[in-house]
């Protein structure tokens, strides 16, 4: 018995696969994914042909498969999934992926109707129909028609498989990973409430992305939500595409009240950051997982070249980030340390005449007086890039206080880059995109504040 | 159901402006002193009452939209307005609409206009909304959002989101408004809308912030 239901969805010891078995099509390459992947459990392929397929023997029906099976993928034609669900369901087995289409999606409301009565009479509970499948890259579990996801800490619940797809596919482009995927297409049965409510209480999930089209029960969806970013911060793309679910008004306040500002509304009550694309949402979940929250919003800029210092400053201030000057005491510590044509102020600019000592003793130091800092380099072939590196990961040591790094640019910080990685921090494109992660994990403080009293019901 | 609801429900309408204050009162939302009359010797006495200057409004299950509908008169001075007043609204009673009175407020003259309001969403269900009213609400759309019920930190936290906050701090020397009362309202309208179900659409507007607590000019609930 699994500690939690979902967990036979998400790391099943055995899988059967109910679809084609021919090369090319869907049935087939998610086995071949599973097995590419280098899944340690059990996999059934099930065909009425029977033989063998990628090594495995193919069970010519359902009622056919061993009994440890957890979890049962299915690909096969609409008419032909009842009767595969009800052998299953008799089997024992309680979780399905039904990647096929042709239900709802496509006005065919009856037969998913008579899906979910199938899947309920035999115990079995649905993700999908029309889904792209899940995902645990933890456990080597990609009973998915996407790219196969790199491991990480970010949960990924999305509406719509496609984009989900493309997400997984740019992902592994910048090496970021997940620890769970989920398409939940139509949502027939299981839905965003309980797979938010699950990740909620996944170790492995340290920051939960939505991609939301539009929700179908939204108290419920608030409950779910205001419990899970008390636990750790959510995520949202919302693309504008739902009607209103708000009648025709006849007063002032119906007409102001737009679909998108509810939403809005719905987002701020439970505590949800939403974002505008996929970009955004990697940089603030790569921050999410790795960075401390800063106690305030005071953050120091580190520099060796001023105009992408004063860049990232302006955006700070913008973002509501305070780009105070640092006392007198602190710069008269620094000045003996530094470049005799440093400036001191904020952004602190240590000029290009610096390596690893100036870095790490001005983000010691600044660290020590401010919540958080930027440190950007801008680099040129004859610096020492890994010495710098270095010197801002042995700062970040110090204090349990968030830096992000700007390090710029290309293949002359590729290794250092790589040193940030393996240490476990941020490092960004351009200080203004460090400066708004920064400026969300203060909001993430402030939004733990005020969820504390929200209440739905 | 508040019985005010049940019996607007029963006879098919919307609330009255007098039944609208009366139900905000019974949820602990201070409404102003107003009379409801009925003939002119009335409304003579009802403004002497009250003091000078009053506002005149029309009472009429037929009309929803006052001000558009020429259903209210601001600013009456003296008894001779008072009795024009009366006289004009009466005639639109020849209009076809049914007139079951007329309710008498003190007239306030505000530096700044508010509104609050309230729609119930299939989704999310009520949504409250405040921000800054009068004849810019159209042009700024400065207003805050936030889903029933609500907390005084979420209410507080609807106050500050909007950018005329800082007119509500007291910008140029004039006397900050009463924060913490509108954050009182926002919160218990939040409950009255969590425990009438019935009311789809609520509407004050406009609601004047005072130094010590509001005002609240119109109310309309729609069923």
């Amino acid at each position: 018995m699994k500690s939690h239901a979902f967990d036979s969805f998400f790391a099943p010891k055995a899988v059967a696969f109910a679809g084609s078995i021919k090369p090319g099509k869907i049935g087939y390459e998610i086995i071949k994914s599973m097995k590419e992947g280098g899944y340690q459990g059990k996999i059934y392929p099930v065909n009425p042909a029977g033989g063998e397929v990628l090594g495995y023997h193919v069970y010519t029906s359902a009622s056919e498969i061993p009994e440890n099976t957890e979890l049962v993928v299915i690909s096969l034609p609409q008419q032909a999934i009842l009767d595969t669900i009800k052998k299953c369901g008799m089997k024992g087995i309680r979780a399905a992926v039904v990647i096929s289409s042709g239900f709802s999606e496509v006005g065919n409301h009856q037969a998913e109707k008579d899906l979910v009565a199938t899947a309920k009479k035999w115990g079995v509970r649905i993700i999908g129909p029309n889904c792209a499948g899940l995902m645990n890259p933890w456990v080597n579990h990609f009973p998915s028609i996407e790219v196969r996801a790199l491991s990480g800490y970010t949960g990924f619940i999305t509406q719509s498989g496609a984009l989900g797809g493309a997400t997984l596919a740019l992902a592994e482009e910048r090496g970021f990973g997940f620890s769970k995927f989920v398409s939940y297409g139509n949502r027939c049965d299981v839905g965003d409430i309980e797979l938010l409510s699950y990740l909620a209480n996944d170790p492995q999930t340290r920051v939960i992305v939505l991609y939301i089209e539009g929700l179908d029960k939204g108290r419920e969806f608030l409950r779910a939500a205001l419990a899970t970013s008390k636990k750790k911060p959510v995520v949202a793309i919302k693309s504008g595409r739902t009607k209103a679910g708000t009648r025709a008004a006849s007063s002032h306040t119906g007409s102001l009240a737009g679909i998108d500002q509810i939403y809005e509304a719905a987002f701020r009550k439970t505590g949800i950051i939403r974002v505008e694309g996929i970009e955004e949402m990697y940089d603030l979940c790569e921050t999410f997982s790795q960075c401390p929250l800063p106690e305030g919003n005071r953050v120091a800029i580190v520099t060796n070249s001023g105009g992408p210092g004063i860049l990232a400053a302006d955006k700070a201030e913008s973002c509501g980030l305070d780009v105070a000057e640092p006392p007198p005491s602190l710069q008269k510590n620094l000045k003996p340390h530094l470049s005799p044509h440093a400036s001191l102020k904020n952004p602190i600019d240590l000029t290009v005449e610096s390596g690893y000592d100036e870095y790490r003793i001005a983000l010691e130091s600044v660290l020590a007086e401010y919540d958080a800092a930027i440190a950007i380099y801008v680099a040129t072939p004859y610096l020492d890039s890994n010495g710098i590196a270095r010197g801002v990961i042995d700062a970040a040591r110090v204090f349990q206080k968030p830096i992000i790094t700007n390090f710029m640019a290309g293949r002359i910080v590729k290794d250092a880059v790589r040193l940030l990685d393996e240490a476990d921090m941020v490092n960004l494109a351009t200080g203004e995109r460090c400066a708004f992660v920064l400026s969300k994990l203060t909001e993430r403080k402030k939004i733990l504040e005020r969820i504390k009293f929200a209440s739905i019901d | 159901m508040h019985p005010l609801i049940e019996k607007a429900r029963r006879e098919g309408r919307h609330l009255l402006e007098p039944e609208v204050l009366s139900l905000l009162e019974d949820y602990g939302i201070h409404v102003p002193r107003h009379i409801v009359i009925h003939n002119e010797n009335e409304a003579l006495k009802a403004a002497k009452s009250l003091g000078w200057p009053v506002v005149m409004k029309i009472v009429s299950p037929d009309i929803l939209h006052k001000t558009e509908s020429g259903g209210v008169v601001l600013d009456l001075q003296n008894e001779k307005q008072v009795r024009e007043a009366f006289s004009r609204l009466s005639s639109l009673e020849s209009t076809g609409n049914r007139i079951e009175g007329f309710i008498i407020y003190p007239f306030q003259k505000p530096d700044v206009e508010l509104f609050v309001g309230m729609v119930r969403n299939s989704q999310f269900g009520p949504v409250i909304t405040f921000g800054l009213g009068g004849i810019w609400i159209e042009v700024f759309r400065d207003v805050a959002y936030a889903i029933a019920p609500l907390s005084r930190e979420e209410a507080k936290d609807m106050l500050e989101s909007i950018r005329a906050h800082s007119i509500l701090k007291g910008m140029r020397k004039k006397t900050p408004a009463d924060r913490e009362a509108l954050c009182e309202l926002l919160v218990r309208l939040s409950q009255m809308a969590m425990k009438e179900t019935d009311i789809q659409e609520l509407d004050l507007n406009p609601l004047f912030p005072m130094e010590k607590g509001y005002f609240i000019a119109d109310g309309r609930i729609i069923l």
